[in-house]
């Protein structure tokens, strides 16, 4: 029951996936099925609570098979168009690997292995997750109830207080209750699923921009990060929206630069999970339809970037009216109006200091984005190399902190937010910065470079000539 | 049809005997040849040179050898050295006598428990070599181990409308006694009783 639960969940992500595009590497539409498939599942979960349908294991079994059978008949009305897909992962040109794409590519299966190990092997301790996602997660599966949850609505439990865990929407939480419902001993197979599926996605769209050698090597070094892999082995929210956020805005810059309109969908719907998964993601759909308005401006057509803000928010605002519907608000202690306090500001620029500088955290991958980025700017301004995305990433983190700012601590202070809450939120940059560090123009040219030099091939006659 | 100059007939080829080479002499070249670039001498020289430079930039970095050293590596040889542990000595691997404690009280009580604790400053106190961590002073915490039994602090008696339907205490480094309605014979410093006596219907056993 427990395995053919997670097949369903994937062979309904895969529906979703190809349902959107068909233009995806045979690696991505494999990453993406577990996140997308467990992003459907939960909606679905909320939706049948919604409905008044007690969420058992028969009852959400039954709903994913339906659905994934309407999937697998709405592909059959597309099945030229997938049989075109398969043809285009049917003509698989072997890619020019090389002894250090193999050795990074062994070196991440380690990683992988170990990491998957000690998810599995420990349950639930950490605090956020055992006072908190896991606990919830647990007491839906065996009260079958997320509105009429005892730990919601029992004053005992204090859950309507600010920063409480009632206001997080509930993917994580759900997929726990999900694996919890098929069967499995702790809800930790869901994190370690969600760390498998991020490797082939990130490696997949790194290779449409660079190298299969630069890109093992990238995958390597975005997932040995310490802080993130350290993570990535608990049940906190953060990893798994980081592979959300990051693959979301990834697709983005791909649409952009490769021309997929399809692309931008599957970005729209990897936003819109962001979103389900944790409130602040909306710094990326911010990021990300900025980005959209500027390009929709210069074509002077509105409509893509209205359906996809429409998209990408409707988690959120379907969420907020759950909860008011159902009488689960808690206290707000967001800010709305804006506001000036230096001291706040102070303490945020003094605590993104110590977290950019501690390579303890995130190993070199903010000090190689920089030497990157400062040897880059001549490509930059010349030809905007890459420009989008640095502007995605600047813009997503400016956002954030501005929501950082207007949030009202009344439950913590500031320092501890910004030393874990923001700490964390940084997981969903670091994919980012290190797809930067691997498709900017240097560092492309020079693996490009060591590819021909390998490969011994010449360049051709008329630039040989060109000075 | 054409005959031969001996004048037989020529014999029709077939593929059982004259079978054809798996893959033709150019395409064999091909594969070679490729196989040397991709993993010739100059590939070897590469991924050399590469790998001493991840391990130059990765051992100098604090971060990268707590990742390989205690994060991977020491867990990788726990992992070995207990594969067969249960659900509950894993538990105690990470959250020690706290679970201890927590999972006695949910085995000793019924699903429909309310079990009140000590005032919170008692709940971290030493006895008999052992003591609880802060986090039983957390409420979401030990719910989390007890679920679906509730529980509340002795610091809510005045607030909290749940004091009343109190059906089992938790004896904390020997606190908690005073609140059972009966006098406790044989006592220890850490177990869970019911608050009337007699009264202890585990409905879940």
């Amino acid at each position: 029951m427990a395995f053919l639960g997670l097949f369903i969940t994937i062979i309904s992500g895969i529906g979703v996936v190809l349902s959107i595009s068909r233009r995806l590497k045979l690696v991505e539409v494999l990453g993406l099925s577990f996140p997308v498939g467990m992003g459907l599942q939960t909606f679905l979960m909320v939706c049948l609570d919604s409905a008044g349908i007690r969420l058992t294991a028969t009852s959400v079994f039954a709903v994913s098979l339906l659905i994934t059978a309407g999937l697998g008949v709405y592909l059959y009305f597309l099945r030229a168009q997938l049989k075109d897909w398969l043809k285009y992962i049917g003509t698989f040109t072997c890619p020019r690997i090389t002894w250090l794409w193999l050795l990074g590519l062994i070196a991440v299966g380690v990683v992988v292995v170990m990491n998957v190990a000690k998810t599995l092997y420990y349950p639930t301790f950490d605090t956020d997750s055992v006072r908190g996602f896991n606990l919830i997660g647990m007491a839906v599966a065996n009260e079958g109830t997320i509105r009429g949850l005892s730990l919601f609505n029992d004053a005992n439990y204090a859950m309507r207080g600010a920063g409480s865990y009632i206001t997080y929407t509930p993917l994580t939480q759900l997929s726990y209750t999900y694996m919890y419902l098929l069967g499995f001993e702790t809800s930790k197979m869901s994190n370690a699923l969600f760390f498998i599926s991020f490797i082939p996605v990130f490696y997949g769209i790194v290779s449409r921009f660079a190298t299969h050698t630069l890109a093992a090597l990238t995958t390597l070094l975005t997932i040995i990060t310490p802080e993130m892999l350290g993570f990535s082995s608990m049940s906190g929210t953060n990893f798994i929206h980081a592979v959300y956020a990051s693959s979301g805005i990834l697709f983005f810059v791909t649409w952009y630069y490769k021309k997929t309109p399809s692309f931008l969908w599957i970005a729209a719907m990897l936003l819109m999970l962001n979103n389900w998964t944790r409130s602040e993601g909306l710094a990326f759909i911010g990021a990300a339809c900025c980005l959209l308005l500027w390009n929709s401006i210069k074509i002077k057509r509105y409509k893509t970037l209205v359906l996809f803000t429409g998209l990408c928010l409707f988690p959120f605002v379907f969420w907020n009216l759950f909860l008011k519907i159902y009488n689960l608000e808690a206290v707000n202690a967001v800010i709305l109006k804006p506001f000036w306090d230096s001291g706040k500001i102070t303490v945020i620029i003094t605590e993104m200091w110590q977290l950019f500088k501690a390579g303890a955290y995130y190993g070199i991958s903010f000090v190689l984005f920089l030497i990157v980025f400062l040897s880059n700017i001549r490509a930059i301004v010349k030809k905007q190399d890459h420009a989008v995305s640095l502007l995605l990433l600047l813009f997503s983190w400016i956002f954030y902190t501005i929501l950082i700012y207007q949030v009202d601590y009344i439950w913590d202070t500031l320092e501890n937010v910004m030393r874990y809450s923001y700490k964390r939120f940084l997981f969903s940059f670091i994919p980012l910065l290190w797809f930067y560090i691997a498709a900017n123009h240097n560092i492309k040219w020079l693996f490009d470079k060591a590819d021909n030099f390998l490969f011994s091939i010449k360049p051709p006659a008329n630039q040989k000539t060109k000075k | 049809m054409t005959k031969s100059i001996s004048g037989k007939k020529p014999r029709k080829k077939t593929e059982r005997s004259q079978p054809q080479p798996v893959l033709q002499k150019k395409q064999r070249n091909r594969i070679a040849d490729w196989l040397i670039k991709a993993f010739g001498i100059k590939s070897m020289i590469m991924a050399a040179a590469g790998c001493l430079l991840l391990y130059v930039v990765i051992s100098e970095n604090k971060g990268y050898q707590w990742m390989w050293t205690n994060l991977l590596k020491a867990n990788w040889n726990i992992i070995r050295q207990h594969r067969n542990a249960t659900l509950d000595e894993r538990y105690q691997m990470k959250l020690g006598f706290d679970y201890v404690f927590w999972n006695y009280v949910k085995q000793n009580t019924p699903e429909d428990a309310v079990i009140l604790f000590p005032l919170k400053e008692y709940n971290t106190e030493k006895a008999d070599n052992r003591q609880l961590t802060y986090k039983t002073n957390n409420k979401m915490w030990v719910t989390h181990f007890i679920y679906p039994r509730r529980m509340l602090y002795k610091d809510e008696q005045d607030t909290n409308p749940l004091y009343k339907e109190v059906t089992h205490v938790a004896i904390i480094a020997g606190h908690g006694y005073e609140d059972l309605e009966y006098p406790a014979g044989n006592r220890t410093y850490f177990t869970v009783l019911p608050k009337k006596q007699g009264d202890n219907n585990l409905t879940n056993k």
